[in-house]
């Protein structure tokens, strides 16, 4: 294993199963006991810590994301245009569904699909629709205090407001955007595009910072909770960019070399310094950014990684892959 | 680790406008026994889910890459739609793109180059083109998207001969053949082509051999007629009885003997010094070997220009148009006619009868490595919006294997192949674009012999 120092841990899953088909995405309840699967079979495939497994909702074709709300509601969307809230199923449109994102106070849930987001309650009562958007809506993601929402779309990241989803500014950009992020502290957007470059925004300022030189096009994204590190993919490496003082403009990004595939998903542990590598070479990877350069732990299955989630405590890791493997891992080594 | 997506799933991308068939083409494959599980994406509807059949249909969505290249434009549907596809454990042994009628086949091809994750999972292997025999030479006329599409094929499906008569469809075979000589070409009624005839073509792979069309590797000349003449050295007159445009450019030079090697030997100089500036003739002035281009300007009832010759030998005269046309006659100092020992006429180059065209060249001979490299990217850059494909196999000077490349637009890709063993080391490529210019690319590729 190319770069793991000999000092790396070795992480043991505590519980695991076996979804029907590739794993598009996860998600952790608020209370860290369950994790919830999409699989490209269309299953919504809910794991206890104790090894229970069980099925919430079934797509009529692949499933593509899933998220549990604050209060621990679970919700899913699929290529059949259908969501599902707590296993009750709904078809909202004749499009795939891309994306859902829970509001972080939990009471509203933001869908997007073909070009427009539509917003739901938590009893699955339809609320707002956007206008039609100049693009597919790739990605979705919620300002911290839920007033704003932004829609990632070839062409910019649209936001939109919250209540109403009427259109509340534009992020021109010229490109397609992939995955987006907003910092913790609501002052930074972040977003990863197909032509292999990560692009920044200052929301206040509307000041923005281009990066290019990725090897691939970049959909890994992740804040550190104070917001000081984005964590990037976009190729094996892990590439993190430093937003202390004026950063991080001319400053050179720390980069993370463990992996020898393609990353799948990037994440660091709510609360906490660690950061989670998951990739296509089977391994899911520990790390302390800006203290060293060597994984503190290492997980691996004999499979392409694809997906991965945190629980809310920074304590489990859970990893999908692409043979539909579901881990819940131990990720709380001593350090 | 051993990749799951090693096996690469191969592609086959269907155009043709409206009417020409596509649709019993796609329903013919669907239910066909070839023994293949094959997806199909549409691009009608916008996008719904899998059915069972295995149909995906999907709304176009055209993204242009940001990195300044205006050429790298790609269906951003596609990489969605594939990508997730490719994730069903389920895989399928075939997909199929169907554009819409007048889509430019450009983006979609691009879109298997230019995404990483395209290109780990799927192959390109062909643009097959449907065409509609009984309504070609219209959409020909119309819509610049017809050529286009012929122009990017791999195969070619005429469709509807029933429809039109057999001198028709020879004419419209030559048409489409002068827009792309690299195609198969299938005659077909009700779109009853073959299913291993539209895939598994293997249009982008590498390896495979390069079959030009004869027509397409005819080099072009600025020059319609030359005549080869055995002159004693005093003053010929050149009568040219016919003024079909106010001038006409004229060049004579000497060579060893009336043969067609010898011909063959002065083409190249004869071609370069025609794109040269000529010189007009005034009233009293003389065309002398080896002066240069000589413009002479034409009256109509006819003209005269005196011929100088100053040592004896034997001297070819090339002439713009051709001599029938120009009624041209050289009449020795004794006001005899001479005729030419050997003559030709040579077929006028037709570069800009049809703005989309195939330039083939073939030449013996090894290849500068970097110079053409730096040739080639220099033409791409400058006129790679106009080059929709291009195909070649090289012999690169110390390279004991076959050099073989491809690209689309700007887009380019190559690699050393086989060795050549016994085979003749010869160059062979072909373009296929917009306003080709044969002559500079002729020359340009010349220059790159070592």
């Amino acid at each position: 294993m190319p770069g793991l120092s000999a000092t790396a841990n070795v992480l043991s899953p505590v519980a695991q199963t076996q979804a029907a088909d590739w794993v598009d995405a996860l998600a952790f309840s608020p209370t860290g006991d369950t994790v919830a699967a999409a699989a490209a079979d269309g299953s919504i495939t809910v794991l206890g810590l104790d090894g229970a497994t069980r099925i919430a909702a079934r797509h009529e074709h692949a499933a593509t994301t899933v998220a549990f709300s604050s209060s621990g509601q679970l919700a899913s969307g699929g290529q059949d245009g259908q969501i599902a809230i707590d296993g009750v199923l709904q078809k909202i449109a004749s499009e795939w569904v891309a994306r859902v994102a829970w509001r972080p106070d939990g009471a509203l849930l933001a869908v997007a699909y073909g070009r427009r987001v539509s917003t739901y309650d938590a009893g699955g009562a339809h609320q707002a629709t956007s206008g039609e958007l100049p693009a597919t809506v790739a990605c979705l993601g919620w300002h911290p205090r839920g007033v704003q929402l932004a829609a990632g779309t070839y062409g910019g990241v649209q936001l939109l407001r919250g209540n109403g989803l009427a259109r509340d500014g534009l992020l021109a950009w010229k490109g397609s955007v992939l995955e987006l992020a907003i910092s913790p502290n609501g002052r930074r957007l972040a977003h990863g595009n197909q032509d292999a470059s990560v692009h920044f925004w200052d929301l206040r300022k509307r000041s923005e910072l281009e990066m290019w030189g990725y090897a691939r096009k970049v959909r890994q994204l992740a804040w550190r909770h104070d917001a000081r590190y984005l964590a990037t993919g976009g190729g094996d490496e892990v590439t993190l960019w430093d937003f202390a003082g004026r950063g991080p403009e001319g400053t050179r990004p720390i980069t993370l070399e463990g992996h020898d595939e393609p990353l799948a998903w990037l994440g660091f542990a709510p609360a906490s310094r660690r950061l989670a590598s998951v990739a296509g070479d089977g391994r899911a990877l520990l790390w302390l950014p800006g203290e060293t350069v060597q994984p503190l732990g290492a997980f691996e299955l004999g499979d392409p990684l694809t997906c991965g989630a945190w629980s809310h405590d920074g304590r489990l890791l859970a990893v999908g892959s692409a043979g539909g493997a579901i881990a819940i891992i131990d990720a709380d080594p001593a350090t | 680790m051993s990749n799951p997506s090693a096996q690469k799933t191969p592609v086959t991308v269907l155009t043709g406008f409206l009417g020409s068939g596509k649709t019993t083409l796609l329903n013919r494959i669907l239910t066909e026994q070839h023994g293949l599980k094959i997806a199909v994406i549409e691009n009608e509807y916008g996008e719904v889910g899998i059915d069972n059949d295995l149909i995906i249909d999907a709304e176009e969505e055209i993204f242009e890459m940001n990195n300044g290249c205006i050429c790298c434009t790609v269906r951003g549907d596609l990489i969605r739609i594939l990508g997730t596809l490719m994730r069903r454990k389920e895989r399928f042994d075939h997909i199929l793109i169907e554009t819409t009628g007048l889509a430019d086949p450009g983006p979609v091809i691009q879109t298997f180059f230019v995404d990483d994750e395209m290109q780990q999972m799927l192959s390109l292997d062909g643009v097959i083109t449907l065409v509609d025999a009984a309504h070609l030479a219209l959409h020909l006329d119309d819509a610049p998207e017809a050529s286009e599409q012929i122009a990017f094929a791999d195969v070619i499906v005429l469709n509807k001969v029933d429809l039109v008569d057999p001198g028709t469809l020879d004419t419209l075979e030559q048409r489409v053949r002068a827009l792309n000589g690299v195609a198969g070409i299938h005659r077909v009624q009700q779109a009853a082509v073959p299913v291993e005839k539209v895939v598994g073509v293997g249009g982008f792979d590498l390896a495979r051999g390069l079959e030009i069309e004869p027509e397409l590797l005819t080099p072009s000349y600025p020059f319609e007629w030359l005549g080869a003449y055995k002159l004693r050295p005093g003053s010929y007159t050149l009568v040219l009885g016919a003024a079909p445009d106010p001038a006409v450019n004229l060049l004579l030079l000497p060579m060893p003997a009336a043969t067609d090697a010898d011909i063959d030997a002065v083409l190249r100089e004869a071609t370069i010094t025609f794109s040269t500036d000529p010189l007009t003739l005034g009233s009293d002035g003389a065309v002398s070997a080896s002066a240069g281009l000589a413009s002479v300007p034409l009256r109509t009832g006819g003209t005269s220009v005196t011929l100088r010759v100053s040592d004896p030998g034997t001297y070819v005269l090339f002439c713009e148009h051709g001599a029938e046309e120009l009624e041209l006659a050289l009449l020795d100092p004794n006001g005899v006619e001479a005729a030419p020992a050997l003559s030709r006429q040579i077929a006028p180059d037709h570069e800009h009868d049809e703005a989309v065209g195939s330039v083939g060249i073939t030449e013996a001979g090894e290849l500068h490595g970097e110079r053409f490299n730096a040739w080639l990217s220099k033409l791409l850059q400058e006129k790679g919006q106009d080059i929709f494909r291009m195909k070649g196999v090289l012999a690169i000077d110390g390279l004991a294997e076959r050099f073989v490349f491809q690209g689309v637009h700007m887009l380019f890709d190559g690699r050393p192949d086989r060795p050549w063993g016994q085979e003749e080391r010869t160059n062979k490529l072909i373009f296929i674009g917009r306003n080709l210019d044969r002559g500079a690319l002729e020359q340009g590729f010349r220059a790159c012999l070592a």
